[in-house]
């Protein structure tokens, strides 16, 4: 595909006041009436946008050397009560987004130290550090405001994230989660992105978007510096690097928040331009929300790899509602379209104003996917378990009471002939048929909502449940379901250490 | 035309029949969402069907027999410029109460409201708060 104008021709434009820009939802108009050739040559800038929530951001900030000096760097610095790094010299530090106050816990968090900087408030700052030769104090305290750092430069090591699961709960409690609250029995759905208008969406093979980018970041002027950590493209789920001067950026496109029983994050707007230099780049900014498929998943298994319950596109989540099974379920993003289209009108307004201009990238964005899991060394519930003390439904109490007391277990898993779990007997449940007069195993055995541990699930999981849900303990069950042993917290105890 | 309303009667000058004795007499439609019964009083979460007039003649009645009466409108305040529109509130929103507007800025409809405190507890901003009863 030859190109029909260069990055200098559109400078040149926006120079002489002349460029034509449309922001993303004009494009696609556009396109789909018009086509990819004839949009191309009509058109010169797509602005695009997004406006949410992000975990993986924060910003670098040097102090400026005390007098007499500090040595910061090996010791501990705090911002409002929130930790800052104190690996870099001895008055630089970062503050992360997700950093939680050593006072307000999840109320206040490092991204709500970076939205009171922006906004200008005083900072209250404590450091630590040992003391040397030249560095002769150990603790400072000190306020400021951004104006008396020398630098605030926020560096996002993963933005834009391109798609993203959505999620919902089939569980029949609610469940905290970073994509916030989610309802038991399919209450709610929840998902990122603003979809069709949403950068890598309008350039998913990084024709454009590539290090050195110029972009919106936050109100101020940012920069692509590279891919974002789990940079996924060839799975629509490319991510960037970006920094920009905290110092030039506003509040309105940058808050700190706070997810319920979960941790704290950074609402970050940024918008960026597209050159349209050929026909190819004019179809992919044609993209329509029914182009792009999410899928679903069950949040409640707290596994990497999650149950999907439903594959569907973001024109069905926008509408607010998603059909599961035969219900009607609420949905919606944690992404906020309103100020991504406010974002992508005022970078239109930018551009056609000669305020903002374009850079050529100075190398490209790989489309090399960065996204293996982390590797563990852990201990399995197959690991811990001991072995199990069954009966069958259909034995008498007697026999079963008897075979506890034998064993001196406390905890009976009840088995079918295929060893399938279809109940526990706990020694509460004998008390029980005291009262119920129970006499076969079935009457009185739990056999509701039994909580079971897969065989190579991580001792960790197990531990979660049996403190979530309360109860004794956890047949341990291979992928066909058959019992193998049982994990007790008496059994965990000490195996793990 | 509706509005929900937070009736407080001291459990000694309330009697069952009382909703629906001054429903009759008024000839103004009173659902009943929520009834919370304590020792000391009775707490009934309601939505007056009628216009703004006839509400607060009802209110008034309401009133004169005992209640302290108060607007849910008036117990929950939304900050629209705290707000970023996220949505997060939306989904988990059990009634109507939340929306979004042509716009994508979200929209509280406090006489939808059921005082379940989900936007409450969740919004990332705190653009949503109870002012107490």
């Amino acid at each position: 595909m030859s190109d029909i104008r260069t990055i200098d021709d559109i400078n040149k434009k926006i120079r002489g006041g002349e460029v034509v820009v449309a922001t993303a939802p004009e494009m696609r108009e556009i396109v789909a009436e018009k086509g990819a050739e004839r949009a191309a040559k009509e058109i010169d800038v797509v602005t695009t946008g997004t406006f949410g929530m992000t975990t993986s951001s924060g910003a670098f900030l040097n102090f400026g050397h005390s007098d007499p000096q500090i040595k910061m760097g090996g010791g501990e610095v705090l911002l409002n009560d929130v930790p800052a790094y104190a690996g870099l010299s001895s008055v630089d530090t970062y503050i992360g987004a997700t950093q939680l106050s050593k006072v307000h816990k999840l109320e206040y968090g490092g991204a709500h130290v970076i939205e009171d900087l922006v906004s200008g408030k005083s900072i209250d700052l404590k450091a630590y550090g040992s003391a040397t030769q030249c560095h002769p104090i150990k603790e400072i305290r000190g306020e400021f405001t951004i104006g008396d750092l020398n630098q605030a430069i926020m560096v996002n090591p993963r933005s834009f994230y391109q798609r993203y699961n959505a999620a919902t709960n089939s569980s029949d409690t609610p469940i905290c989660t970073y994509l916030g609250t989610l309802l038991p029995n399919f209450g709610n759905v929840s998902y990122f992105s603003v979809g069709s208008i949403s950068p890598l969406y309008n350039d998913p093979t990084f024709e454009t978007i590539g290090i050195g980018t110029r972009i919106l970041l936050a109100g101020g002027i940012g920069y692509v510096i590279g891919e974002g950590t789990l940079h996924n493209p060839k799975a629509m789920c490319g991510s960037l690097m970006v920094k920009g001067d905290l110092k030039k950026m506003k509040q309105r496109y940058l808050r700190g928040a706070t997810i319920a029983n979960y941790g704290t994050a950074l609402f970050i707007g940024a918008g960026v331009p597209i050159p349209v230099l050929n026909s190819t780049i004019a179809k992919n900014c044609g993209v329509r929300d029914d182009d792009i498929k999410v899928n679903i998943y069950d949040y409640h298994i707290p596994t990497r790899v999650k149950p999907l319950i439903k594959k569907t596109t973001y024109k069905e989540l926008r509408s607010g509602k998603v059909v599961i099974g035969n219900r009607t379920v609420k949905a919606s993003g944690l992404s906020s379209m309103k100020m991504a289209l406010e974002i992508i009108g005022k970078l239109k307004d930018m551009i056609e104003e000669g305020e903002f201009f374009l850079t050529k990238p100075v190398e490209r964005i790989t489309m090399e996917s960065m996204m293996r899991p982390m590797k563990l060394v852990y201990v399995r519930a197959s690991d811990v378990m001991s072995a199990p003390v069954t009966c069958s439904a259909d034995d008498s109490l007697k026999d079963a009471e008897k075979l506890m007391l034998d064993k001196k277990a406390g905890y009976v898993v009840v088995i079918d002939k295929q060893r399938h779990v279809q109940g526990v007997l706990t020694s509460w449940d004998v008390a029980k048929s005291v009262v119920t007069n129970g006499t076969k195993v079935k009457d009185v055995m739990t056999s509701q909502n039994i909580k079971t541990s897969r065989k190579d699930e991580p001792v960790e999981v197990s531990i979660r449940k049996l403190e979530q849900y309360r109860v004794r303990g956890l047949p341990v069950v291979d992928d066909e379901g058959k019992v193998l042993g049982v994990v007790r917290m008496q059994d965990l105890k000490y195996k793990v250490k | 035309m509706s509005k929900r309303v937070l009736v407080f009667f001291p459990s000694k000058e309330y009697t069952e029949s009382l909703i629906p004795e001054i429903v009759l007499k008024s000839g103004t439609i009173f659902n009943t969402i929520k009834t919370e019964v304590t020792p000391t009083q009775v707490k009934i979460m309601g939505e007056i069907k009628a216009d703004e007039e006839k509400a607060q003649e009802f209110i008034r009645i309401l009133k004169r027999r005992g209640a302290v009466v108060k607007e849910l409108g008036l117990m929950m305040r939304f900050d629209p410029d705290k707000c970023v529109a996220c949505g997060m509130c939306v989904s988990l929103c059990p009634t109507n109460a939340i929306t979004f507007n042509k716009d994508f800025s979200v929209r509280y409809d406090f006489d939808e409201c059921v005082l379940c405190m989900n936007c409450v507890k969740n919004c990332p901003v705190k653009a949503v708060s109870y002012l107490g009863d």
